[in-house]
Protein backbone atom coordinates (compact mmCIF):
# COMPACT_ATOMS: atom_id res chain seq x y z
CA UNK A 1 0.00 0.00 0.00
CA UNK A 2 1.60 3.21 -0.98
CA UNK A 3 2.29 6.59 1.34
CA UNK A 4 -0.30 8.38 -1.00
CA UNK A 5 -2.59 7.43 -3.85
CA UNK A 6 -2.35 11.60 -4.79
CA UNK A 7 0.51 10.87 -7.25
CA UNK A 8 1.29 13.50 -10.11
CA UNK A 9 -0.67 11.16 -12.68
CA UNK A 10 -3.91 10.84 -10.66
CA UNK A 11 -3.63 15.10 -10.11
CA UNK A 12 -3.42 15.73 -13.91
CA UNK A 13 -6.07 13.27 -14.84
CA UNK A 14 -8.46 15.26 -12.53
CA UNK A 15 -11.33 17.16 -15.17
CA UNK A 16 -10.56 15.05 -18.30
CA UNK A 17 -12.84 13.77 -20.32
CA UNK A 18 -12.62 10.42 -21.50
CA UNK A 19 -15.54 8.97 -22.86
CA UNK A 20 -18.80 9.79 -24.86
CA UNK A 21 -21.73 6.97 -25.15
CA UNK A 22 -24.53 7.01 -27.48
CA UNK A 23 -27.64 5.35 -26.85
CA UNK A 24 -30.25 4.11 -29.08
CA UNK A 25 -33.41 5.89 -29.64
CA UNK A 26 -35.48 5.62 -26.66
CA UNK A 27 -38.77 3.75 -27.65
CA UNK A 28 -41.94 3.43 -25.91
CA UNK A 29 -40.91 0.06 -24.86
CA UNK A 30 -37.92 0.83 -23.28
CA UNK A 31 -39.87 2.92 -21.00
CA UNK A 32 -42.58 0.98 -20.03
CA UNK A 33 -40.78 -2.59 -19.37
CA UNK A 34 -38.10 -0.27 -17.47
CA UNK A 35 -41.05 0.72 -14.96
CA UNK A 36 -42.52 -2.71 -15.75
CA UNK A 37 -39.52 -4.35 -13.91
CA UNK A 38 -39.07 -1.88 -10.92
CA UNK A 39 -42.39 -1.41 -9.76
CA UNK A 40 -43.40 -5.21 -9.88
CA UNK A 41 -45.42 -6.80 -8.63
CA UNK A 42 -47.62 -3.93 -8.61
CA UNK A 43 -48.66 -2.22 -11.66
CA UNK A 44 -46.18 1.04 -12.45
CA UNK A 45 -47.93 4.60 -12.99
CA UNK A 46 -50.50 4.89 -16.30
CA UNK A 47 -47.92 7.50 -17.37
CA UNK A 48 -45.27 5.21 -17.62
CA UNK A 49 -46.86 2.54 -19.13
CA UNK A 50 -47.75 4.94 -21.89
CA UNK A 51 -44.91 6.20 -21.93
CA UNK A 52 -45.38 9.50 -21.63
CA UNK A 53 -41.63 10.01 -20.72
CA UNK A 54 -39.38 7.76 -18.90
CA UNK A 55 -38.43 7.29 -15.21
CA UNK A 56 -36.14 9.43 -13.86
CA UNK A 57 -33.51 6.24 -13.27
CA UNK A 58 -34.33 5.06 -16.30
CA UNK A 59 -31.18 3.70 -18.36
CA UNK A 60 -31.31 3.66 -21.79
CA UNK A 61 -27.56 2.16 -22.23
CA UNK A 62 -29.21 -1.17 -21.08
CA UNK A 63 -28.41 -3.86 -23.16
CA UNK A 64 -25.62 -1.69 -24.81
CA UNK A 65 -25.13 1.88 -26.69
CA UNK A 66 -25.33 2.37 -30.00
CA UNK A 67 -22.15 3.93 -30.03
CA UNK A 68 -18.72 4.28 -27.44
CA UNK A 69 -16.27 6.76 -28.46
CA UNK A 70 -12.75 7.10 -26.37
CA UNK A 71 -12.20 10.83 -25.95
CA UNK A 72 -8.59 10.14 -24.41
CA UNK A 73 -5.92 10.53 -27.36
CA UNK A 74 -3.87 7.77 -25.52
CA UNK A 75 -6.86 5.46 -25.98
CA UNK A 76 -7.87 3.92 -29.60
CA UNK A 77 -11.42 3.28 -27.75
CA UNK A 78 -11.78 -0.52 -28.73
CA UNK A 79 -12.26 -1.63 -25.43
CA UNK A 80 -16.07 -0.15 -23.97
CA UNK A 81 -15.15 0.38 -20.29
CA UNK A 82 -17.64 -0.25 -18.26
CA UNK A 83 -17.92 2.81 -16.18
CA UNK A 84 -16.65 4.87 -18.97
CA UNK A 85 -13.23 5.62 -17.38
CA UNK A 86 -9.96 3.96 -18.90
CA UNK A 87 -7.35 4.47 -16.01
CA UNK A 88 -4.79 2.61 -18.06
CA UNK A 89 -4.66 5.69 -20.34
CA UNK A 90 -4.62 8.10 -18.23
CA UNK A 91 -1.38 6.41 -16.67
CA UNK A 92 -2.77 5.43 -13.14
CA UNK A 93 -0.67 3.02 -11.39
CA UNK A 94 -1.81 -0.03 -11.04
CA UNK A 95 -2.99 -0.49 -7.42
CA UNK A 96 -3.04 -3.89 -5.63
CA UNK A 97 -6.54 -3.13 -4.05
CA UNK A 98 -8.76 -5.89 -2.56
CA UNK A 99 -11.69 -4.45 -3.08
CA UNK A 100 -13.64 -1.95 -5.06
CA UNK A 101 -16.99 -0.49 -3.63
CA UNK A 102 -19.90 1.69 -4.85
CA UNK A 103 -20.18 4.08 -2.43
CA UNK A 104 -23.32 6.20 -3.85
CA UNK A 105 -24.30 8.01 -6.80
CA UNK A 106 -25.54 11.97 -6.19
CA UNK A 107 -28.11 12.91 -9.51
CA UNK A 108 -29.27 15.98 -10.47
CA UNK A 109 -32.12 16.21 -12.93
CA UNK A 110 -32.27 18.05 -15.57
CA UNK A 111 -35.32 17.68 -18.58
CA UNK A 112 -37.45 14.26 -18.95
CA UNK A 113 -36.33 11.64 -21.81
CA UNK A 114 -39.26 10.99 -24.14
CA UNK A 115 -40.01 8.74 -26.26
CA UNK A 116 -37.64 9.41 -29.83
CA UNK A 117 -34.57 11.10 -27.69
CA UNK A 118 -30.78 10.12 -28.58
CA UNK A 119 -28.99 10.08 -24.99
CA UNK A 120 -25.46 11.27 -25.07
CA UNK A 121 -23.29 10.37 -21.69
CA UNK A 122 -19.91 11.65 -21.36
CA UNK A 123 -17.74 10.43 -18.72
CA UNK A 124 -15.02 12.55 -17.16
CA UNK A 125 -12.44 12.29 -14.16
CA UNK A 126 -14.00 14.29 -11.31
CA UNK A 127 -12.30 14.12 -8.01
CA UNK A 128 -9.79 11.79 -6.38
CA UNK A 129 -9.36 11.86 -2.08
CA UNK A 130 -7.93 9.50 0.01
CA UNK A 131 -8.18 8.49 3.88
CA UNK A 132 -6.98 6.29 6.47
CA UNK A 133 -9.86 3.42 7.33
CA UNK A 134 -9.20 0.30 9.85
CA UNK A 135 -8.52 -1.38 6.51
CA UNK A 136 -5.65 0.85 5.36
CA UNK A 137 -5.65 4.02 3.09
CA UNK A 138 -8.40 4.31 1.41
CA UNK A 139 -8.92 5.94 -2.23
CA UNK A 140 -12.39 7.76 -2.88
CA UNK A 141 -13.22 8.02 -6.55
CA UNK A 142 -15.70 10.34 -7.86
CA UNK A 143 -16.18 10.66 -11.39
CA UNK A 144 -18.82 12.65 -13.17
CA UNK A 145 -21.34 11.34 -16.08
CA UNK A 146 -23.38 13.83 -18.01
CA UNK A 147 -26.02 12.92 -20.23
CA UNK A 148 -27.57 15.41 -22.50
CA UNK A 149 -30.26 14.49 -25.52
CA UNK A 150 -30.00 15.27 -28.97
CA UNK A 151 -30.82 19.03 -28.63
CA UNK A 152 -28.10 19.59 -26.13
CA UNK A 153 -30.41 19.70 -22.70
CA UNK A 154 -29.03 18.04 -19.77
CA UNK A 155 -31.11 15.50 -18.39
CA UNK A 156 -29.08 14.40 -15.78
CA UNK A 157 -25.73 14.99 -13.98
CA UNK A 158 -24.03 12.10 -11.75
CA UNK A 159 -21.21 11.62 -9.27
CA UNK A 160 -20.39 7.99 -8.80
CA UNK A 161 -18.47 7.61 -5.79
CA UNK A 162 -16.15 4.63 -5.37
CA UNK A 163 -14.46 3.45 -2.93
CA UNK A 164 -11.21 1.07 -2.68
CA UNK A 165 -8.50 -0.19 -0.70
CA UNK B 1 -57.68 -43.36 -14.35
CA UNK B 2 -58.31 -40.70 -16.29
CA UNK B 3 -57.29 -37.35 -15.69
CA UNK B 4 -59.66 -36.10 -18.61
CA UNK B 5 -63.03 -35.10 -17.11
CA UNK B 6 -66.21 -34.73 -19.30
CA UNK B 7 -65.96 -30.98 -18.35
CA UNK B 8 -62.42 -30.89 -20.19
CA UNK B 9 -63.53 -32.76 -23.10
CA UNK B 10 -66.84 -30.46 -23.28
CA UNK B 11 -64.29 -27.29 -23.59
CA UNK B 12 -62.03 -28.14 -26.62
CA UNK B 13 -62.68 -25.96 -29.23
CA UNK B 14 -63.64 -22.75 -27.00
CA UNK B 15 -62.23 -19.36 -28.17
CA UNK B 16 -60.48 -18.15 -25.18
CA UNK B 17 -59.27 -14.97 -25.88
CA UNK B 18 -57.78 -12.28 -27.79
CA UNK B 19 -55.01 -10.43 -26.83
CA UNK B 20 -53.35 -7.42 -29.18
CA UNK B 21 -49.59 -5.96 -28.55
CA UNK B 22 -47.91 -2.68 -28.19
CA UNK B 23 -46.40 -1.60 -31.51
CA UNK B 24 -43.31 -4.29 -31.59
CA UNK B 25 -40.09 -1.24 -31.41
CA UNK B 26 -36.56 -1.72 -32.98
CA UNK B 27 -35.59 -1.78 -29.27
CA UNK B 28 -37.79 -5.02 -28.70
CA UNK B 29 -35.90 -6.55 -32.10
CA UNK B 30 -32.65 -5.91 -30.91
CA UNK B 31 -32.64 -6.88 -27.49
CA UNK B 32 -34.71 -10.42 -28.54
CA UNK B 33 -31.86 -11.11 -30.73
CA UNK B 34 -29.30 -9.99 -27.75
CA UNK B 35 -30.49 -12.57 -25.44
CA UNK B 36 -31.01 -15.63 -27.91
CA UNK B 37 -27.58 -15.08 -29.37
CA UNK B 38 -26.00 -14.41 -26.20
CA UNK B 39 -22.80 -14.82 -25.80
CA UNK B 40 -22.26 -14.49 -29.04
CA UNK B 41 -23.09 -11.30 -31.92
CA UNK B 42 -26.52 -11.51 -33.49
CA UNK B 43 -27.10 -10.90 -37.19
CA UNK B 44 -26.69 -6.84 -38.05
CA UNK B 45 -30.21 -7.41 -39.59
CA UNK B 46 -31.42 -7.07 -36.24
CA UNK B 47 -29.48 -4.71 -34.51
CA UNK B 48 -28.64 -2.11 -37.46
CA UNK B 49 -30.58 -0.04 -39.34
CA UNK B 50 -28.61 0.49 -42.17
CA UNK B 51 -28.07 -3.09 -42.75
CA UNK B 52 -31.80 -3.65 -42.22
CA UNK B 53 -32.99 -1.55 -44.93
CA UNK B 54 -30.61 -2.53 -47.18
CA UNK B 55 -32.10 -5.98 -46.93
CA UNK B 56 -35.08 -7.26 -48.50
CA UNK B 57 -37.06 -6.60 -45.90
CA UNK B 58 -36.68 -2.59 -46.48
CA UNK B 59 -36.17 -2.31 -42.72
CA UNK B 60 -36.35 -4.50 -38.91
CA UNK B 61 -38.18 -7.58 -38.99
CA UNK B 62 -38.09 -9.68 -35.81
CA UNK B 63 -36.79 -12.84 -35.29
CA UNK B 64 -39.30 -15.00 -36.02
CA UNK B 65 -39.87 -16.70 -32.21
CA UNK B 66 -40.42 -12.94 -30.87
CA UNK B 67 -42.70 -12.81 -28.75
CA UNK B 68 -44.73 -9.18 -28.70
CA UNK B 69 -46.53 -10.06 -26.03
CA UNK B 70 -43.71 -10.10 -23.42
CA UNK B 71 -44.37 -7.96 -20.19
CA UNK B 72 -47.19 -6.20 -21.05
CA UNK B 73 -50.54 -6.86 -23.63
CA UNK B 74 -51.60 -3.53 -25.16
CA UNK B 75 -55.08 -5.44 -24.27
CA UNK B 76 -56.57 -8.22 -23.43
CA UNK B 77 -60.50 -9.62 -24.20
CA UNK B 78 -60.87 -12.99 -22.43
CA UNK B 79 -63.76 -14.35 -23.41
CA UNK B 80 -63.25 -17.56 -20.52
CA UNK B 81 -65.89 -17.12 -17.27
CA UNK B 82 -63.00 -16.75 -14.33
CA UNK B 83 -59.86 -15.11 -16.12
CA UNK B 84 -59.74 -13.05 -12.49
CA UNK B 85 -59.41 -16.71 -10.61
CA UNK B 86 -56.15 -17.58 -12.51
CA UNK B 87 -52.96 -17.92 -9.95
CA UNK B 88 -49.52 -17.55 -11.01
CA UNK B 89 -47.88 -20.80 -12.45
CA UNK B 90 -50.81 -22.81 -10.76
CA UNK B 91 -50.92 -26.24 -13.11
CA UNK B 92 -54.96 -25.81 -13.10
CA UNK B 93 -55.12 -22.41 -14.59
CA UNK B 94 -56.19 -23.57 -18.27
CA UNK B 95 -59.57 -25.39 -16.18
CA UNK B 96 -59.76 -22.98 -13.65
CA UNK B 97 -59.72 -19.88 -16.92
CA UNK B 98 -62.63 -22.42 -18.21
CA UNK B 99 -64.70 -22.34 -14.73
CA UNK B 100 -64.50 -25.67 -14.90
CA UNK B 101 -62.57 -27.94 -12.50
CA UNK B 102 -58.87 -29.00 -13.20
CA UNK B 103 -57.47 -32.27 -12.77
CA UNK B 104 -55.49 -31.27 -10.07
CA UNK B 105 -51.97 -32.55 -10.68
CA UNK B 106 -49.21 -31.09 -8.94
CA UNK B 107 -46.18 -30.21 -11.49
CA UNK B 108 -46.38 -28.63 -14.89
CA UNK B 109 -43.87 -28.54 -18.00
CA UNK B 110 -43.93 -26.85 -21.34
CA UNK B 111 -44.41 -30.19 -23.38
CA UNK B 112 -43.54 -28.57 -26.75
CA UNK B 113 -44.49 -26.12 -29.30
CA UNK B 114 -45.57 -26.89 -33.19
CA UNK B 115 -45.79 -23.49 -35.00
CA UNK B 116 -46.52 -22.58 -38.54
CA UNK B 117 -45.21 -19.47 -39.56
CA UNK B 118 -46.68 -16.62 -42.04
CA UNK B 119 -45.13 -13.22 -42.92
CA UNK B 120 -42.44 -12.06 -40.82
CA UNK B 121 -43.42 -9.45 -37.82
CA UNK B 122 -41.48 -6.10 -38.11
CA UNK B 123 -40.98 -2.66 -36.34
CA UNK B 124 -44.06 -0.90 -35.90
CA UNK B 125 -46.42 -3.97 -36.41
CA UNK B 126 -49.64 -4.77 -34.12
CA UNK B 127 -50.31 -8.25 -33.21
CA UNK B 128 -53.10 -9.63 -32.56
CA UNK B 129 -52.86 -12.99 -30.88
CA UNK B 130 -56.50 -15.14 -30.88
CA UNK B 131 -56.17 -18.40 -28.27
CA UNK B 132 -58.32 -21.46 -28.01
CA UNK B 133 -58.83 -24.61 -26.32
CA UNK B 134 -56.91 -27.43 -28.24
CA UNK B 135 -57.21 -31.34 -27.46
CA UNK B 136 -56.16 -32.99 -24.22
CA UNK B 137 -54.47 -36.54 -24.37
CA UNK B 138 -52.73 -38.81 -21.87
CA UNK B 139 -49.62 -41.43 -21.84
CA UNK B 140 -47.78 -43.32 -19.20
CA UNK B 141 -44.59 -41.59 -18.89
CA UNK B 142 -41.16 -41.64 -16.38
CA UNK B 143 -43.13 -39.36 -14.01
CA UNK B 144 -46.32 -40.84 -14.12
CA UNK B 145 -49.44 -40.39 -16.04
CA UNK B 146 -48.96 -37.50 -17.84
CA UNK B 147 -51.59 -35.25 -18.87
CA UNK B 148 -51.08 -33.29 -22.40
CA UNK B 149 -53.02 -30.45 -22.84
CA UNK B 150 -52.98 -28.03 -25.83
CA UNK B 151 -53.51 -24.27 -26.37
CA UNK B 152 -53.93 -22.88 -29.78
CA UNK B 153 -53.16 -19.74 -30.92
CA UNK B 154 -53.63 -17.48 -34.05
CA UNK B 155 -51.93 -14.20 -34.64
CA UNK B 156 -52.45 -11.91 -37.11
CA UNK B 157 -50.74 -8.62 -38.16
CA UNK B 158 -52.84 -5.11 -38.07
CA UNK B 159 -53.05 -5.77 -41.98
CA UNK B 160 -55.32 -9.15 -40.90
CA UNK B 161 -51.98 -11.14 -42.49
CA UNK B 162 -51.41 -14.72 -40.80
CA UNK B 163 -47.87 -14.31 -38.72
CA UNK B 164 -47.99 -17.54 -37.00
CA UNK B 165 -50.07 -20.09 -35.83
CA UNK B 166 -49.17 -22.51 -32.51
CA UNK B 167 -50.08 -25.42 -30.69
CA UNK B 168 -48.64 -25.34 -27.60
CA UNK B 169 -48.40 -28.41 -24.99
CA UNK B 170 -49.18 -28.05 -21.92
CA UNK B 171 -47.66 -31.70 -19.66
CA UNK B 172 -49.06 -32.48 -15.88
CA UNK B 173 -47.97 -34.85 -13.85
CA UNK C 1 -26.79 -23.69 -53.02
CA UNK C 2 -28.11 -27.45 -53.74
CA UNK C 3 -29.72 -29.44 -50.91
CA UNK C 4 -30.08 -32.78 -50.52
CA UNK C 5 -31.48 -35.56 -48.38
CA UNK C 6 -29.13 -36.29 -45.32
CA UNK C 7 -27.30 -33.04 -45.66
CA UNK C 8 -25.97 -31.69 -42.43
CA UNK C 9 -26.84 -28.17 -40.49
CA UNK C 10 -23.85 -26.32 -39.27
CA UNK C 11 -24.74 -26.62 -35.77
CA UNK C 12 -25.81 -23.49 -33.28
CA UNK C 13 -24.27 -24.37 -30.08
CA UNK C 14 -24.27 -22.78 -26.30
CA UNK C 15 -23.18 -23.42 -22.66
CA UNK C 16 -25.91 -22.70 -20.79
CA UNK C 17 -26.85 -21.65 -17.15
CA UNK C 18 -28.32 -18.43 -15.28
CA UNK C 19 -26.35 -16.55 -17.45
CA UNK C 20 -28.24 -16.86 -20.45
CA UNK C 21 -31.76 -18.46 -18.92
CA UNK C 22 -31.63 -14.47 -16.86
CA UNK C 23 -31.62 -12.98 -20.24
CA UNK C 24 -33.97 -15.09 -22.01
CA UNK C 25 -36.26 -14.55 -19.01
CA UNK C 26 -35.71 -10.76 -19.03
CA UNK C 27 -36.99 -10.22 -22.76
CA UNK C 28 -39.48 -12.91 -22.61
CA UNK C 29 -41.08 -11.43 -18.88
CA UNK C 30 -40.14 -15.55 -18.14
CA UNK C 31 -39.54 -15.36 -14.86
CA UNK C 32 -40.80 -18.81 -13.44
CA UNK C 33 -39.47 -20.22 -10.47
CA UNK C 34 -38.07 -23.57 -11.96
CA UNK C 35 -36.02 -21.48 -14.02
CA UNK C 36 -34.28 -19.27 -11.26
CA UNK C 37 -34.20 -21.21 -8.35
CA UNK C 38 -33.01 -24.73 -7.46
CA UNK C 39 -35.12 -25.73 -4.68
CA UNK C 40 -38.38 -24.91 -7.03
CA UNK C 41 -36.34 -27.28 -9.75
CA UNK C 42 -35.49 -29.75 -7.53
CA UNK C 43 -39.23 -30.39 -6.16
CA UNK C 44 -40.20 -30.64 -10.01
CA UNK C 45 -38.05 -33.66 -10.06
CA UNK C 46 -34.79 -32.05 -11.91
CA UNK C 47 -32.23 -32.18 -9.37
CA UNK C 48 -32.00 -28.11 -9.45
CA UNK C 49 -33.04 -24.85 -11.44
CA UNK C 50 -33.13 -25.80 -15.37
CA UNK C 51 -33.53 -24.14 -18.58
CA UNK C 52 -36.64 -23.02 -20.02
CA UNK C 53 -37.98 -24.74 -23.23
CA UNK C 54 -38.49 -21.57 -25.20
CA UNK C 55 -34.99 -20.86 -25.53
CA UNK C 56 -33.98 -24.05 -27.02
CA UNK C 57 -36.71 -23.59 -29.75
CA UNK C 58 -34.93 -20.06 -29.84
CA UNK C 59 -31.60 -21.68 -30.80
CA UNK C 60 -33.12 -24.40 -33.29
CA UNK C 61 -34.18 -21.17 -34.58
CA UNK C 62 -30.45 -19.09 -35.09
CA UNK C 63 -29.14 -22.86 -36.47
CA UNK C 64 -31.70 -22.24 -39.50
CA UNK C 65 -31.82 -18.86 -39.70
CA UNK C 66 -28.03 -18.98 -40.01
CA UNK C 67 -28.06 -21.78 -43.12
CA UNK C 68 -31.17 -20.69 -45.10
CA UNK C 69 -29.75 -16.92 -46.00
CA UNK C 70 -31.22 -13.95 -45.93
CA UNK C 71 -33.71 -14.56 -48.49
CA UNK C 72 -34.77 -18.21 -46.93
CA UNK C 73 -37.58 -18.22 -44.95
CA UNK C 74 -38.50 -20.46 -41.46
CA UNK C 75 -41.98 -21.71 -42.60
CA UNK C 76 -42.67 -24.33 -39.46
CA UNK C 77 -41.01 -26.16 -36.80
CA UNK C 78 -42.41 -28.83 -34.28
CA UNK C 79 -40.33 -29.60 -31.03
CA UNK C 80 -40.75 -31.57 -27.62
CA UNK C 81 -39.07 -30.96 -24.69
CA UNK C 82 -38.20 -34.16 -23.42
CA UNK C 83 -35.45 -34.04 -20.78
CA UNK C 84 -34.24 -30.90 -18.97
CA UNK C 85 -31.86 -28.05 -20.10
CA UNK C 86 -30.39 -28.41 -16.15
CA UNK C 87 -26.90 -26.34 -15.28
CA UNK C 88 -23.74 -27.17 -16.73
CA UNK C 89 -25.12 -28.55 -20.19
CA UNK C 90 -23.92 -27.36 -23.47
CA UNK C 91 -26.50 -27.49 -25.90
CA UNK C 92 -26.14 -28.06 -29.56
CA UNK C 93 -28.95 -27.19 -32.03
CA UNK C 94 -28.55 -29.55 -34.94
CA UNK C 95 -30.82 -30.07 -37.78
CA UNK C 96 -30.43 -33.13 -41.31
CA UNK C 97 -32.00 -32.59 -44.50
CA UNK C 98 -35.07 -35.12 -44.74
CA UNK C 99 -37.00 -34.15 -47.94
CA UNK C 100 -36.16 -31.28 -50.65
CA UNK C 101 -39.24 -30.23 -53.08
CA UNK C 102 -38.31 -27.38 -55.10
CA UNK C 103 -36.41 -24.73 -52.63
CA UNK C 104 -38.82 -25.92 -49.34
CA UNK C 105 -36.90 -28.08 -47.18
CA UNK C 106 -37.85 -30.48 -44.64
CA UNK C 107 -35.45 -31.46 -41.78
CA UNK C 108 -35.60 -33.27 -38.26
CA UNK C 109 -34.44 -30.82 -35.51
CA UNK C 110 -33.31 -31.20 -32.52
CA UNK C 111 -31.30 -30.05 -29.16
CA UNK C 112 -29.16 -32.68 -27.33
CA UNK C 113 -26.48 -31.67 -24.02
CA UNK C 114 -22.20 -32.47 -24.45
CA UNK C 115 -23.04 -36.58 -24.67
CA UNK C 116 -25.25 -36.16 -27.27
CA UNK C 117 -28.19 -36.79 -25.01
CA UNK C 118 -31.16 -35.17 -27.25
CA UNK C 119 -33.34 -32.75 -25.21
CA UNK C 120 -35.63 -31.26 -27.65
CA UNK C 121 -36.37 -33.44 -30.53
CA UNK C 122 -38.77 -32.00 -34.15
CA UNK C 123 -39.18 -31.17 -37.17
CA UNK C 124 -38.99 -27.92 -39.35
CA UNK C 125 -39.75 -27.04 -42.71
CA UNK C 126 -37.67 -24.26 -44.23
CA UNK C 127 -37.81 -22.41 -48.23
CA UNK C 128 -33.87 -21.79 -48.66
CA UNK C 129 -32.49 -18.63 -49.85
CA UNK C 130 -31.41 -17.10 -53.33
Amino acid sequence: MPDTYMVPEVLAAIGRECSRTTSYPITASDIRKWALAVYWPEMPPQKFIDAEYASEDFDPFAWGPQKYESLLPEDDGSVIYRHGINEDALGIPKWDFIVGLNGGMDCQYGVRMHVGDVITDVKSVGQWSERPGKNGLMLMTRHVSVWTNQRGEEVKRTINTGISY
Amino acid sequence: MSNISEAMQAAVGTVTGRTTSYPITESDIRRWALAVYWPGQPPALFTDRAVAEKSIYGGFVAPEDLNPFAWLAASHESLIKNAGKLETNNPDNPEIGLGIAGPGLKFQLNGGLSVQYGVRMREGDVITSESAVGEYSERKGRLGLMLFSRSISTWTNQNGEMVKRTAGILIRY
Amino acid sequence: MTVNIGDVVPTFTRETGFANWNRYAAVNDEFVPIHMDDAAGEAAGNGGAFGMGNLQWAYLHNMLRSWIGETGEILAMEVQFRSPNVKGQTITAHGVVTAVEGDVVSLEVWTDQQDGIKLAPGTATVRMGK
